[in-house]
């Protein structure tokens, strides 16, 4: 009896045991972080013929890798996203353009370089390499994916407040920076298309307001699981307002014509960005009233 | 299952049935009985049972004859109380067993605890307190050759609720007591072990290489040499990875944890020194699976469990993934009739223990980060635990004794209850605890209680360097104090305690909790009645913790045994 249980022991030993050696990923091409969030801003106009099929770009894009992948669209510049004269009215007449986005396409250097173009997670700022054209994108997304992610962001929403809280997955030295936008989906337009001028276009994720864009925290460092709230109380009308006189008093050939928000189709999107790099790290969107 | 239990059953009757034998064997049982009601408090946060009442009972009945043995236990949570998880809500017979001993080799088919070594690597056991009770459904074979010589292998699968959990563990144990196999008187007696356990769980990853079969290994010395005793025990497993998607939780690194310990014991005097360090042991039945109903091992606690409410008010739990800690112990009797023991003497005990996180966290390995922590690292390391207590326990006259403890703790709150760096920081906690019995003739005695906590949190954490900014977001429970009176006599008992949270920082929670119990105890029988409120707290034995709800009803025990 003994000889059978040294033996049993002997014979568990040496079968029960699977150390395995790197590389432990088994296919590394398809690999996806399922908490990484990668943002495309897609530059764009309503005068911009060429435009939509970037936008159909990002709806593909979307499609495969579901809510990780979060859109906005920035309608700039005088010859891309200006409104009509009214006497050509109605057609192109509404002003989708924003302080922020024309500031965003100025340092950025977006439409200078032609539109559609977008950027995807501000990736290549430091080596001028952040102007992708649409066929760039799915790439630079699909290596975006990849990444460990050094943040989580949860967003509660509603129209009056916005909490954005950003829990720490590493412990870092703070130089990071947190915008928070809203933007509008299934505002009924006019868009140009290849040849055609479509009076019921569907513009989604247009960027509306930035809330915020500053320091994410003024803490110098943060540690593993901390969590840092930003809370911002909001009201609609006063940024819509400001929308508006944006278009009637800054913007080249503004009308004054960007009110009409729509809470309903509104979504909040909230974004860390490294303040030397400029890539933004992570991402998060929600509907306003979630 | 149930199929086995009738021919348990129907086993243990004809043995009963062959009652022409002189020799009938044994039964014996015990009964437990638990059931509280709970209503809503909105002060202490308190909410009430949908079912009014929850009640938790057992009934363990064990026949013996010979070299066999038999049993069972019935369990019964209608619903479970609100301290326990709901997944045990049923009734059922999840234990039951047979064994047989003959020529030295030991057969247990059906349910059985098992523990290798101090449990670094496998341990199923049962603790009712916690909820806790992984017992192993399977084979277990035990056989000692010869006289110092004992070997055991096992199979099974480990309880989880009224279910098993996924895993089939695989294990053996080899112990060699020296001075039994060669016979020996010497006053060195040195005995070795070595322990081996896998788990199979068949898993595959969309992306990542997963190993079926992850296996631990430990090995132990035992050394005893006149007053002097060593333990230690080294355990090792290999990798056990999560099955998850994202390639920052997926972690090979192996694991490993050791436990040392020494002591020197004479009359009236003994010291005990303690150390032990666990990187990324924590081993599971369920490689999916979280919660303390699916760990396997145990790694005892390096600090001292406490019995008084407000000394276990913030108690240590052990860090299976990573911690490294010392204990040292003192124990002294001043003799009879000295200067200072005076006419009854009195027994002093000191105790020190501190707990901290290892160096930059416990192992990882990925294909893109690889760490391994200093073996050896306190300076500057995150502190989890710390507590020095002094208890003096003396008999003041034929009357009256007493017990008196200091105790100055340090209790990571945030760490270890889970909590956002910052909310709670850390807490650092003074308390003095007075306890003084009056024998009145008989077995009829007073006891009084009185126990005092101050409390402040500190700011600073020390391994980043730094403090929290804003100070704690989460107001602090601050300053206790409480007082318990008890009554004891041959049949009755009754008790009254009220812990009061007087330096709340939340000013609405200054609350009392009182607590009123009644008892009546003849024979193998014992009623208790009980009212009153419980603060929602962390309750742990030997380092396992659990989260208790805050409650506000009735409660009524009773407990029996044959």
């Amino acid at each position: 009896m003994k000889k059978h249980i040294t033996l049993l022991s002997m014979v568990l030993a040496i079968t029960s045991c699977d150390i395995i050696d790197g590389p432990y990923i088994t296919d590394s091409d398809s690999y996806i972080n399922p908490d990484k969030k990668v943002l495309i801003e897609d530059f764009t106009g309503h005068l911009c013929p060429n435009c939509p099929a970037a936008a159909r770009e990002l709806d593909a894009i979307h499609d495969i890798y579901g809510d990780q992948i979060i859109g906005m669209a920035i309608h700039v510049s005088k010859s891309f996203a200006r409104p009509y004269h009214v006497s050509q009215a109605p057609s192109f007449q509404y002003d989708f353009r924003t302080n922020w986005g024309d500031n965003w396409d100025a340092f950025y250097g977006i439409s200078s370089a032609g539109l559609p173009k977008g950027m995807v997670n501000r990736i290549g700022y430091q080596n001028e390499s952040h102007k992708l054209g649409k066929d760039e994108w799915a790439s630079s997304v699909a290596n975006e994916l990849k990444k460990d992610v050094d943040f989580k962001i949860s967003i509660d929403a509603d129209t009056n407040t916005i909490t954005i809280s950003s829990q720490l997955e590493n412990a870092l030295i703070n130089n990071f920076n947190l915008a928070v936008c809203l933007t509008e989906s299934n505002i009924i337009n006019w868009q140009k298309d290849g040849q055609d001028n479509v009076e019921d276009y569907q513009h989604n994720h247009v960027l509306r307001t930035v809330i915020y864009d500053n320091k994410l925290s003024s803490q110098a460092n943060f540690q593993t699981g901390e969590v840092i709230e930003n809370i911002f109380e909001i009201s609609l009308s006063e940024l819509e307002q400001y929308n508006i006189d944006y278009s009637n008093n800054t913007a080249e050939l503004g009308n004054g014509n960007s009110g009409n928000w729509n809470a309903n189709n509104m979504f909040v999107i909230a974004y860390i960005y490294n303040t030397n790099t400029k890539e933004i790290v992570q991402v998060e969107e929600v509907h306003l009233n979630n | 299952m149930r199929e086995i239990t009738l021919l348990i059953i129907t086993i243990s009757i004809s043995f009963l049935g062959s009652s022409q034998e002189t020799n009938l064997g044994e039964i014996h049982g015990d009964f437990n009985l638990n059931l509280q009601s709970y209503q809503e408090d909105l002060q202490i946060g308190a909410q009430a049972a949908d079912e009014v009442i929850l009640n938790n009972a057992y009934l363990n009945i064990n026949y013996t004859r010979g070299n066999f043995a038999t049993g069972f236990r019935y369990e019964s949570y209608l619903n479970a109380l609100a301290d326990y998880d709901p997944e045990f809500n049923g009734n059922g017979i999840p234990y039951r067993y047979v064994t047989y001993k003959i020529d030295g080799l030991e057969i247990t088919a059906g349910n059985y605890y098992e523990q290798l070594g101090y449990g670094l690597i496998f341990r199923s056991y049962e603790e009712k307190g916690l909820g806790i009770d992984n017992v192993m459904d399977g084979l277990r074979l035990k056989y000692s050759p010869m006289q110092g010589i004992y070997l055991k292998t096992f199979i099974g699968k480990s309880r989880t609720y009224f279910t098993y959990a996924d895993g089939i563990f695989r294990g053996g144990d080899s112990e060699l007591n020296i001075n039994e196999l060669f016979n020996s008187e010497s006053k060195t007696r040195i005995s070795l072990g070595g322990s081996f356990v896998s788990r199979y769980q068949e898993r595959s990853n969309l992306v990542f290489k997963i190993p079926q079969n992850v296996s631990a290994y430990s090995g132990r010395l035992n050394l005893n040499h006149g007053r002097w005793s060593y333990y230690g025990e080294y355990a090792y497993k290999i990798n056990d990875p999560a099955n998850v998607l994202s390639a920052s939780k997926m972690n090979y690194a192996s694991g490993n944890a050791f436990t040392q310990n020494i002591s020197f014991s004479k009359k009236g005097f003994g010291i005990i020194a303690e150390m032990h360090r666990t990187d990324n042991m924590t081993f599971k039945s369920d490689r999916d699976k979280d919660g303390k109903a699916y760990l396997i091992n145990y790694i005892p606690t390096l600090s001292k469990p406490h019995a008084y409410s407000l000394l276990a008010l913030y108690p240590c739990a052990t860090q299976a993934d990573g911690e490294f800690g010392v204990q040292f112990d003192l124990f002294y009797t001043i003799k009879k009739g000295s200067r200072i023991g005076g006419k009854y003497g009195a027994k002093i005990a000191l105790n020190y223990s501190r707990i901290n996180g290892l160096n930059k966290g416990s192992a990882f390995l990925n294909d893109t980060r690889e760490h391994t922590p200093m073996l050896l690292s306190i300076k500057g390391e995150e502190l989890y635990f710390e507590d020095i207590n002094l208890s003096i326990n003396k008999k003041i006259n034929k009357k009256v004794k007493g017990n008196f403890i200091f105790a100055n703790q340090t209790y990571n709150k945030d760490f270890l209850e889970g909590h956002v760096p910052g909310d709670y920081g850390v807490l650092n906690s003074t308390i003095f605890v007075l306890d003084f019995t009056y024998k009145i003739r008989g077995r009829e005695s007073i006891k009084a209680e009185l126990q005092t906590l101050a409390s402040k949190q500190l700011k600073d954490y020390s391994n980043h360097g730094g403090v929290y900014e804003n100070g704690m977001e989460e107001p602090a429970e601050g300053d206790w104090g409480m007082l318990a009176l008890e009554y004891n006599s041959a049949h009755w008992f009754f008790g009254f305690q009220n812990m009061y949270n007087y330096g709340n920082e939340d000013v609405s929670k200054r609350l009392h909790y009182i607590n009123l119990t009644a008892g009546f105890k003849k024979g193998a029988n014992r009623f208790e009645i009980g009212y009153g409120k419980k603060r929602e707290g962390i309750f742990c034995v030997g380092g396992v913790c659990k989260l208790v709800p805050s409650s506000n009803g009735f409660s009524l025990n009773i407990s029996s045994s044959f």
